[in-house]
């Protein structure tokens, strides 16, 4: 498997939702991001274009990411910048007027997509999808009976299919993938833990299909882009292609210079997960205004009820196990903040918001190796405006490295990541297995052994990663293992 | 023609046209000649260059046929059984006409399917086994082999029947046996791939102000992919697979793609039709005289067309992202077919002449087929025409030219229509009759490739 292959092979592992970012959250990551540079110290005020063009140029260049395009709205201020080129193999700019992938940031378009349907009366969060969607089959019969609306966009559904191999295009409809939805586990019962939840968005959107017997690719043309004048906002490859588009690059690990992505995109039918969205920062930034604004956008037209756009932001579910973040409706809640972050065949990007003082920043990026960048440039804007540091690095190992590894030592899994923990000469070592999708099929690739070093309360630092364990049974045995957004049930 | 002598040729006949962006190749004298000049999409301003993708259109066709060719050498298909025989569930609007229809009038239009274009459902209903299905619901031009009228549904139906035997799908089958051993690097036939490229978008230019609009969509239904709404590539590798035909089946980098009686079998006449052929046709190369083979492509906003003459081994290349494209078709095209077979693929229409009809009542009638409805009426004793679009394509809704205009006879016995568009000379309307029945009224209509069949006085 040649560099190019393993690398995408990565990207696609941290899948839809990663921002793999990861040192930008105080939990752990899989992908293998060079440790953190300490962020730049003096970084002017972002909401001043020219500032804010000049520190993504730097940016950008330092990590070597070919595009970015990155928008800011503080005390009433609106800042947009762009710099480099869409794609490494066209040499095509990126403008303002640019189309850049924002992956799983689309869940929060999807699940407002939902509440729409809640607010006209149509769909309600605590009713089983089962009532919608008679036809709505999960392998688990149990699971199928009881798991409800809100379960989907709140990540506590359990439904275990993080991605599935590309069908091929014809194939990849989110109908059909609803149905093979249909054939995956639980990685555990609903509403009993909350990991990352790519398949429940997917039926999400097939909801709101099947209540309005609308595609899900008109509904937001219809419902989001259109209202809210959204004009460089796609949802369909042959929409995107009318638009000055960017694409993903990887970094070549021998040249050190990025390569295009081989695939634009993650397989079709997860569109309503993220797969296909593209939209200029702008256009993202007007989105973000329109929820912080309570469902208004910045033209004036009401999108969403104002409770439901509260609601979105509030604490959603009761869950009675392990939690791998907290979570609203859709929105990613850390100190305050909601915020979601996007990946894809060599993207990252992400969208923080801070209603309470209507203070946002976006920042897209054509690398999948863009979350460093992404960090250098939110974290001291969050720390000067807000005084919230949430984009710290993780702590350092413990002075005494003594584990008893008893509670650790397993194998834990999801579809995507099969994790081995071992005990060797009174070490934890861990060895992930990642099962990626690519090209036709799924196939496992074997990452390099760690050694876990203990950071205290029961998380370890593999490399630059931040393993958790977490929901001890009656021996003390670790039910789950946590990295990142994800659980990973005990086999 | 040297390089820069076919770039500034390229460049002229783009500007004079007012077309947005053209890229071309040529092939002749063991020489090749690339070219590409103005932009790619008036929205974003992006150049064209010669590794831009553009839209090839109907020249799939080729493609598609020749993937059905390879199929026939490999043994898996035949193209004088049955459509039925590999295909149990294929169901027409007409049943009589299902078990007649061969293999082989799939991509020689002899099928008489009359589903040139279907509404477009969406992106997740738009599949090609989907929209062959849908074939169930519509009728026929004409009987199968009792005419030849262009037939987009057949060739749906040809890259449905490759899905089937190989289990692949058609876009599959494209990348694997035609781009990938050919080494065509810039060539997609999926949206998600496109993306990947430098690629065109199609533009209409509105008659009244001038001014040129980017396409509001980028192909025309996806699942018509393998009659080509979705092909893109650079002229460049469109040529390395025209010269693979032009080498009977040898491709430039030396692959063999088909055999050499197989690909001359492609450009032979293919067919026996008892009734009237629009055009003379091989499996999928429309026949010209003079020898030449060849297609063009059309789409939402832009034209395209490519051409063979095996005689003098030459092979050309014009790709427009403009709908009022056709005459940058016809000043590149013309003078080197004419330079080396001596014919003109672009022809004026014929002169009007001041012939007397007799009988003008015959050809009085409401003539139609899925895609247009042509009504031809007698007004104080001359024939009046007009015509109008069965769908409303995305923005086509310019081309409606309700108004009746007069209908002119030309010296060859055809008629000439005025269709309105003001795109350009070479779109007048030149209409035949044919197929008089008991009473001497004509039974078809035909207008460039297309039959139309008389149902109503």
């Amino acid at each position: 498997m040649n560099a190019t292959r393993r690398k995408f092979l990565a990207g696609t592992i941290a899948g839809i939702s990663s921002a793999s970012g990861t040192s930008l959250w105080p939990r752990a990551t899989f992908a293998a991001e060079p440790p953190s540079q300490p962020a730049s110290t003096a970084i002017g005020d972002l909401t001043d274009a020219s500032v804010l063009k000049d520190a993504i140029d730097a940016a950008r260049a330092k990590y070597n990411v070919p595009g970015v395009s990155a928008a800011v709205y503080a005390g009433g201020r609106l800042a947009m910048a762009t710099s480099g080129i869409t794609n490494v193999a066209t040499g095509v700019e990126v403008t303002p007027d640019t189309i850049m992938h924002i992956g799983s940031i689309t869940k929060t378009f999807t699940a407002t997509l939902v509440m729409q349907l809640v607010d006209e009366g149509k769909l309600a969060l605590e009713r089983p999808v089962i009532e919608y969607i008679p036809d709505f089959h999960d392998a688990d019969p149990a699971a199928t009976r009881i798991i409800t609306v809100g379960e989907l966009l709140n990540h506590t559904s359990g439904i275990d299919a993080n991605l599935l191999p590309d069908a091929g295009h014809d194939k990849e409809t989110i109908e059909n993938t609803v149905v093979r939805i249909g054939q995956a586990p639980q990685l555990h019962a609903p509403e009993r833990a909350r990991s990352y939840c790519n398949a429940g968005m997917v039926v999400a959107g097939y909801l709101c299909q099947r209540v309005t017997g609308k595609s899900w690719y008109d509904l937001m043309k219809e419902r989001i882009f259109q209202p809210l004048g959204l004009e460089h906002s796609v949802v369909l490859p042959e929409d995107a292609v009318l638009y000055r588009l960017s694409v993903g690059h990887y970094l070549n690990p021998t040249t050190k210079a990025p390569i295009r992505t081989p695939r634009a995109y993650l397989p079709l039918s997860y569109a309503p997960a993220g797969s296909t969205a593209m939209m200029n920062a702008s256009d993202l930034m007007t989105w973000a205004r329109a929820h912080m604004a309570g469902g208004v956008g910045p033209n004036g037209k009401r999108i969403l009820t104002e409770a439901s756009a509260t609601r979105m932001r509030r604490r959603f579910g009761n869950v009675d196990g392990p939690e791998a973040f907290d979570c609203g409706i859709a929105w990613l809640r850390v100190n305050g903040l909601l915020h979601h972050e996007g990946g894809g065949p060599g993207i990252v990007s992400l969208l923080v918001t801070h209603p309470e003082s209507q203070t946002a920043i976006v920042i897209l990026t054509n690398a999948d190796y863009g979350a460093t960048l992404l960090r250098d440039l939110v974290r001291p804007f969050v720390k000067a405006r807000l005084g919230i540091d949430t984009f710290q690095d993780p702590p350092k190992p413990l002075a005494d490295a003594t584990v008893n590894p008893a509670p650790y030592v397993g194998i834990y899994q999801n579809s995507s990541v099969v994790h081995e923990v071992e005990a060797k000469d009174g070490k934890l070592m861990w060895t992930a297995y990642a099962r990626a999708s690519y090209d036709r099929g799924l196939r496992t690739e074997r990452l390099p052994t760690k050694t876990l070093l203990p950071i205290g309360n029961n998380k370890f630092l593999g490399d630059t990663s931040v393993v958790g364990f977490v929901d001890p049974d009656a021996s003390g045995q670790t039910r789950y293992l946590q990295g990142d957004f994800w659980l990973y049930r005990r086999k | 023609m040297n390089d820069s002598g076919f770039q500034g040729a390229v460049d002229s006949a783009r500007i004079k046209h007012g077309v947005p962006g053209v890229s071309a190749a040529f092939y002749a004298d063991g020489r090749t000649n690339i070219a590409a000049s103005g932009l790619t999409n008036v929205a974003t301003g992006v150049e064209m260059t010669s590794d831009a993708i553009m839209h090839i259109g109907s020249i799939t066709k080729l493609i598609n046929a020749t993937i059905l060719m390879q199929l026939v050498e490999e043994g898996t298909v035949s193209l004088d059984r049955p459509l039925l025989e590999y295909w149990p569930e294929f169901r027409l609007g007409d049943p009589a006409a299902a078990p007649e229809i061969t293999v082989e009038m799939l991509v020689n239009h002899t099928s008489g399917i009359d589903g040139t274009l279907l509404p477009d459902r969406g992106h997740d209903e738009e599949t090609i086994e989907k929209t062959a299905r849908r074939f169930a619901d519509v009728g026929q031009v004409h009987p199968p082999n009792g005419g030849r009228s262009y037939c987009n549904a057949g060739t749906v139906l040809a890259g449905y029947l490759s899905q089937r035997l190989t289990g692949k799908s058609w876009y599959d089958l494209v990348k694997e046996r035609i781009f990938a051993p050919l080494e065509m690097n810039h060539a997609a036939v999926l949206p998600e791939d496109a993306l990947l490229h430098r690629a065109s978008v199609g533009h209409f230019r509105d008659s009244s102000t001038n001014r040129i609009a980017r396409s509001s969509h980028l192909f025309l239904p996806i699942g018509y992919a393998s009659a080509g709404a979705t092909a893109m590539m650079s002229a460049g590798d469109l040529l390395t697979f025209l010269r693979t035909h032009l080498a009977d089946g040898v491709a430039p980098n030396g692959t063999r793609l088909l055999s050499a009686e197989n690909a001359s079998r492609m450009r032979r006449s293919s067919g026996t039709v008892s009734g009237t052929a629009a055009f003379d046709c091989g499996i999928a190369w429309i026949r010209n005289q003079a020898e030449i083979v060849q297609h063009g492509g059309g789409g939402p906003g832009i034209v395209s067309f490519a051409f063979l003459h095996p005689k003098t081994q030459t092979a050309a290349a014009v790709l427009t992202n403009a709908e009022h494209g056709v005459d940058v078709l016809a000043e590149l095209i013309n003078p080197l077919a004419r330079e080396h077979a001596g014919f003109e693929p672009f022809p004026l229409p014929p002169a009007p002449s001041n012939l007397t009809i007799a009988q003008p009542e015959r050809y009085a009638g409401t003539y139609e087929n899925s895609s247009e409805v042509h009504q031809v009426t007698l007004r104080d004793g001359r024939l009046m025409w007009a015509v109008r679009s069965q769908h409303q394509f995305y923005d086509s809704s310019h081309l409606e030219a309700p108004a009746a205009t007069p209908l002119v006879p030309a010296a060859d016995g055809r008629f000439l229509g005025d269709r309105g568009h003001g795109l350009s000379a070479r779109d007048t309307a030149v209409i035949g009759f044919s197929e008089p029945d008991a009473s001497g009224r004509m039974r078809y209509l035909n207008q460039r490739l297309w039959l139309y069949r008389r149902v109503a006085a």
